[in-house]
């Protein structure tokens, strides 16, 4: 089924439209939710109660890409899971990863403002090539280790190593030029 | 944990679903280059609503950058935020005026695609000794990169057909620093040194190897602080309590230290989330978040570190609040500070090698004394050891990864002999990146790569000649250029005579 049509099943609030969102795009939120916090057990709650948010969202969302769309809830979910408790190796190690991409230290009274943060990565993952933006979403949105990224394209883990390491060294001149604190 | 990279994770979460859809895509397929179209900025509606801020009603764009589409006729190098610096010419330690060059560079597109946008480059010298000696000279070949990037970026330098074994030696921090807003437009009043103000014409690197003193700076004996003595303190185990109907929205602890800021400097290994300091009235402080639930919540052990360096700050104070905002109100908490003396040198030394460690193990990566000493440098030139600090760097995180993501000049050297009246061919083999830019501007096409020749550039050799040889094997599309290329009427070789060339390229259609 095309995932407009299963948006369509959810706008008509037919619970179908849960089944075939899992059917279609279950296995990568949990591939998802497992390579984030390691645990199966944790991989597949996180993966029932983003079904659960996609009920309760759609309508009145619309989402454009549904993949994109569950595979964003789930990963939220699994952010808030690792901050109340569950394991999360594998998010420990991004962000000790992205400490590299921060901008210098604020001061105690500058603020957060997530939605310029998410405007300049928007545009500086724009500005990137296709591969080194497909790298990049896919270690640090999808949480895919180097190796396995490495595999898939056929070249050697230092290299995509090191180009991630320029990657995060670049994302953090983007947020410097424009005046990001974090 | 890094409450601030996880935030900066949580934002990875909020790109956009083209985006994320674009790369799930990719996910799954084995053993597949993926060779995509650069996105050539059809998006550069998304683009500009980025760069573009909108405060106390300035338009806040990059200057330099009019957000068209168009490329004035302006015969100049391009104006690049991703600026990778020309190439240099070879020259020699000491100058030698019964030596000269006849050089011929090769700039090389066969290899090309629009994702590297890398160029090979042969770039070759035949040195000539019109003296009636032979002449044993030590030759240095510059370029410009990151420490980051040295390892598969290296030239490699060859005489006749033997590679020539060479050191490296690296200069400083090649650019200096601006406020947040400065080179925005209507952010010129917001002057300081909190970002770093990367070189970004060829004009920064003339400027900088006019006089040699960047390179005697190269060549100089690293900062040394052995028999220094530093105060390291341990933080772990924090704790806290709640009274009755108090609520911890981000508990956090207040570390501060009265301090006299011109005998004692504050260093840290990184983990908190916040500072504050006084210099008035001798106060510094770091907010230190406390995970909500367990340590383990966070795969965090909780340690972190403070050093001080110089007169003895004494304990913390520590203080407990249930947030960081204004309404915070203050609770009960706690943490374990040890306490003990070390070795400045030798405790940087330790951490340093660690960081180093975590470099990928590639061939050609500087040493590990080249690059502890640059960070030693960087400690006490711009970092928090320096007479006067970085803005960016005043919270005394000591920034290992900074130090090497910095652009500098590097040379390889290597000794070679020219005989009496006599040639040698010596050639140096490298790839260069082309300098690009997200933003179309007057002097750049958003989506094409620049690159830049410098013929002169901190030179002390004579050269008797220089020409390119453009070899495009119709990979690219010359968008802009002053070499006078014109692969349709079969002119690929050119006699070079300005200072500074350029070529932009894109990919042939």
């Amino acid at each position: 089924m095309e995932d407009q049509q299963i948006i369509e099943l959810f706008w008509s609030r037919d619970e179908a439209a849960i089944l075939m969102a899992r059917q279609k795009y279950g296995d990568f939120c949990r591939a998802l939710s497992q390579r984030l916090l390691g645990s199966t057990r944790d991989a597949e709650e996180c993966v029932s109660d983003m079904l659960l948010r996609l009920w309760s969202s759609i309508p009145p969302q619309r989402p454009k890409s549904l993949r994109a769309y569950m595979a964003k809830i789930t990963r939220n979910l699994c952010v808030d899971r690792w901050r109340s408790g569950a394991n999360g190796l594998e998010l420990k190690e991004l962000t000790a990863e992205l400490e590299d991409a921060l901008p210098g230290l604020p001061s105690a009274e500058s603020e957060f403002d997530a939605r310029a943060v998410g405007e300049v990565l928007d545009g500086w993952l724009r500005g990137l090539s296709v591969e080194d933006r497909t790298l990049f979403v896919r270690r640090y949105y999808y949480g895919e280790t180097v190796r396995s990224i490495a595999e898939g394209r056929g070249v050697p883990e230092g290299r995509l190593a090191q180009k991630l390491m320029r990657l995060r060294a670049s994302l953090r001149r983007a947020l410097e030029k424009e005046g990001i604190s974090i | 944990m890094n409450e601030r990279s996880l935030r900066l994770l949580t934002s990875i979460g909020e790109i956009g679903p083209d985006l994320a859809e674009e790369a799930a895509g990719e996910m799954g397929q084995k053993s597949k280059k993926k060779r995509g179209r650069r996105a050539l900025f059809a998006t550069l509606g998304s683009v500009a609503a980025a760069a573009v801020l909108i405060v106390a009603g300035f338009y806040l764009i990059p200057t330099g950058h009019s957000g068209g589409f168009g490329v004035d006729s302006q015969d100049g190098p391009g104006s690049y935020v991703f600026y990778e610096g020309p190439i240099l010419p070879l020259t020699l330690r000491e100058e030698d005026g019964s030596i000269s060059a006849q050089r011929t560079v090769t700039l090389d597109f066969s290899g090309w695609d629009e994702d590297r946008a890398e160029m090979r480059v042969l770039d070759s010298y035949v040195l000539t000794n019109t003296s009636g000696e032979d002449r044993t000279v030590d030759v240095l070949y510059p370029f410009i990169e990151r420490f980051y990037d040295v390892a598969g970026k290296r030239p490699k330098l060859w005489l006749g057909g033997q590679e020539l074994e060479t050191s490296l030696i690296a200069g400083y921090y090649a650019g200096g620093y601006e406020g947040a807003w400065e080179g925005t437009i209507g952010g010129d009043e917001n002057e300081g040194s909190v970002n770093m103000n990367y070189p970004d014409s060829w004009e920064d690197y003339r400027d900088l190897l006019a006089d040699g003193g960047y390179f005697d700076a190269a060549v100089s004996p690293y900062p040394d602080f052995t028999g220094v003595t530093a105060y390291v303190y341990d933080l772990y185990d924090p704790w806290y309590t709640l009274a009755e109907g108090q609520e911890a929205t981000s508990p956090v602890l207040r570390l501060g230290f009265d301090l006299d800021f011109s005998k004692t400097r504050l260093l840290h290994t990184g983990g908190f989330s916040g500072w504050t300091v006084d210099q008035k009235a001798g106060y510094m402080e770091y907010l230190y978040h406390i995970p909500r639930a367990t340590a383990a919540a966070y795969q965090d052990d909780g340690r972190r570190t403070l050093i001080a360096v110089g007169e003895d700050p004494g304990e913390p104070k520590l203080q407990g609040f249930t947030s960081t905002q204004d309404s915070a109100q203050p609770m009960e908490a706690g943490a374990t500070v040890t306490r003990r003396e070390v070795d400045l040198e030798a405790y940087l030394r330790a951490l340093a090698q660690e960081a180093y460690a975590g470099y990928d193990g590639l061939e050609g990566r500087p040493d590990f004394e080249t690059v502890f000493g640059q960070f030693k440098l960087w400690l006490i030139t711009d970092g928090p050891l320096a007479p006067e600090p970085r803005e960016r760097y005043v919270d005394g995180e000591l920034r290992f990864s900074e130090a090497a993501s910095l652009d500098r000049v590097m040379w390889l050297e290597a000794k070679i002999t020219v005989p009496a009246n006599g040639s040698v061919t010596l050639t140096a083999e490298l790839t260069k990146e082309g300098s690009s830019n997200p933003y179309a501007s007057r002097h750049s096409i958003a989506g094409a790569s620049e690159y830049e020749l410098a013929t002169r550039v901190g030179s002390c050799l004579t050269f008797t000649g220089q020409s390119a040889t453009l070899e495009d094997a119709g990979k690219v599309e010359l968008v802009r250029q002053n070499f006078g290329f014109d692969p349709e009427k079969g002119q690929k070789t050119v006699d070079l005579t300005e200072e500074i060339y350029f070529l932009a390229v894109r990919k042939a259609e």
